[in-house]
């Protein structure tokens, strides 16, 4: 899993196998950790929260998920 | 007690006795797997049916079965975020936590099936990197922590949680970015759904599994990859449509259900196709080749009905019906036929798993049969037990379907 443990080959097989499994953890950690700083930017920089609806009529207006593009009681 | 001000805005839920009645339920099937684990980790393997021909039981394919049906996280993550298909944001909640409680639930088992858990981060530690089975596990492990990141934002609406403004900005900025967790997780499971194939392709000294196939991958590494995202989406939908039916609610709309089906058809018949053209070319060319006939394969208790199970009832007959407009618009057949389709997905596992190693490959062995003891049952119902007490409770409190509120208006 790592240079200096044992078994691990300088080769092109660990090369590419570790080097992908690091850089997956690497992006996943990334999102997080940007996550993290843009939601410190969001309370120090005095954004407020929006509770019971997030001040629209629609209760879920402001969840990220299926909202305003989404269909609503249509069927096919 | 009263629990509602933990419900989703602009939904009601069942009363407490009712729910409390069903998660006890839940908790008798857990403590049945719990009593079984405990007998297995305590006494070892010998509480199992596996032995020297079997090493791989009812475990393997139920941990095989969950990571197909499972399918369904990646491959709605990846329409809904990357291919920008805005009617799945309606079910990708539900996809991700169906994947979430399928590869938890898969690595539980596992941690079981190895016999020895506290030596289960050997793998990791001394990677085989020329081993399906390593991929296999980096990729699983990878991929649930990625469902945990995209998992966390759903826990975090919980409508008082998020009054907490860390925790509300946190879930939203999770949100934001979530086409990067959905994009790595499709890099992963992709990689992983095809490995646990390609396991069984180079098995050259199984007839009944080995393939041939392309540089290092084997036919079934795409063939397992194509089953498990055609199969996924059936999944994720026909579990909303029992929680529908559960529930009395309607969750999403007919249309997100339909464009689910239809995804699941076409991937389905794409799958069919090379499926079909890859067992005949195994069973006509490549077991002749070896000094076999196909009939080695096919005894008491595996015989040809298997075939037909897997590829007919559970590949063409869900085939054509999702492929049916009609059948798209109808509740009720459609539920049927995806649910046929995760039963070809299941049987085409067990084959895999059981049947190749039933059939003899030495002079001395005998066609076997093997049926799994009440403590494999046990920890394959602790799954169950599991998925149902994480579904029920994110039902419950959390705001997983978007459409309810809209589509449920009495509430």
């Amino acid at each position: 899993m790592l240079p200096f443990v044992f078994e691990w080959r300088w080769d092109i097989g660990h090369g590419v196998f570790m080097g992908l499994f690091y850089l997956a953890l690497t992006v996943v950690s990334l999102g997080v950790v940007g996550a993290l700083a843009m939601t410190f930017y969001d309370l120090y920089s005095g954004k407020e929260v929006h509770e019971e609806g997030h001040g629209h009529e629609d209760p879920w207006a402001d969840y990220s998920y299926g909202h305003d593009k989404a269909d609503r009681g249509e069927y096919a | 007690m009263d629990d509602s001000k933990f419900w989703p805005r602009g939904t009601t839920r069942c009363g407490t006795v009712p729910f409390g009645l069903w998660m006890l339920f839940c908790l008798l099937m857990l403590g049945w797997a719990l009593v079984s684990a405990f007998l297995v980790l305590y006494k070892g393997l010998n509480q199992t049916n596996m032995n020297d021909y079997f090493a791989f039981g009812v475990w393997i394919v139920v941990d095989l079965a969950v990571i197909a049906l499972g399918a369904g996280a990646f491959f709605t993550g990846f329409m809904t975020y990357v291919l920008k298909r805005e009617e799945l944001k309606n079910i990708i909640n539900a996809a991700v936590i169906i994947g979430f409680i399928c590869y938890s639930g898969a690595i539980l088992m596992l941690g079981i099936d190895i016999g020895q858990p506290i030596r289960g981060w050997f793998g990791f530690w001394h990677a085989n990197v020329h081993s399906m089975l390593t991929e296999v596990m980096f990729c699983i492990t990878t991929y649930l922590i990625v469902l945990i990141v995209e998992f966390v934002p759903l826990i975090l609406e919980n409508r008082q949680i998020n009054k907490v403004p860390d925790l509300h900005f946190f879930a939203h900025n999770l949100h934001t970015i979530m086409i990067v967790f959905a994009a790595t997780g499709t890099f992963l499971s992709f990689f992983h759904q095809g490995s646990l194939g390609g396991m069984y392709g180079v098995l050259f000294a199984r007839p009944f599994a080995a393939r041939t196939g392309v540089l290092i991958w084997p036919w079934t590494f795409f063939l397992f990859i194509l089953s498990a995202i055609a199969a996924g989406p059936s999944f994720t939908t026909s579990i909303v449509m029992i929680t529908e039916i559960v529930s009395g609610k309607k969750l999403t709309t007919q249309k997100t259900k339909a464009m689910m089906a239809k995804v699941s058809g076409y991937l389905l018949l794409f799958y069919l196709v090379l499926k079909i053209s890859d067992t005949l070319y195994w069973a006509f060319v490549q077991t002749p080749g070896m000094g076999l006939s196909p009939s080695v394969y096919y005894q008491a208790p595996y015989g040809t009905w298997l075939l037909i199970a897997e590829l007919g009832i559970g590949g063409i007959l869900p085939c054509i019906l999702l492929l049916s407009p009609q059948v798209r618009s109808s509740y009720f057949i459609l539920l049927v036929a995806m649910l046929l389709n995760c039963f070809g997905v299941t049987m085409n596992r067990f084959v895999m798993t059981i049947q190749s190693l039933a059939i003899p490959v030495l002079p001395f062995e005998k066609f076997i049969a093997y049926l799994p003891t009440w403590q494999e049952w046990g920890i394959s119902a602790g799954v169950v037990a599991y998925g149902f007490i994480v579904f029920s409770l994110a039902y419950r409190y959390l705001p997983v379907f978007p459409q309810e509120p809209k589509l449920n208006p009495t509430d």
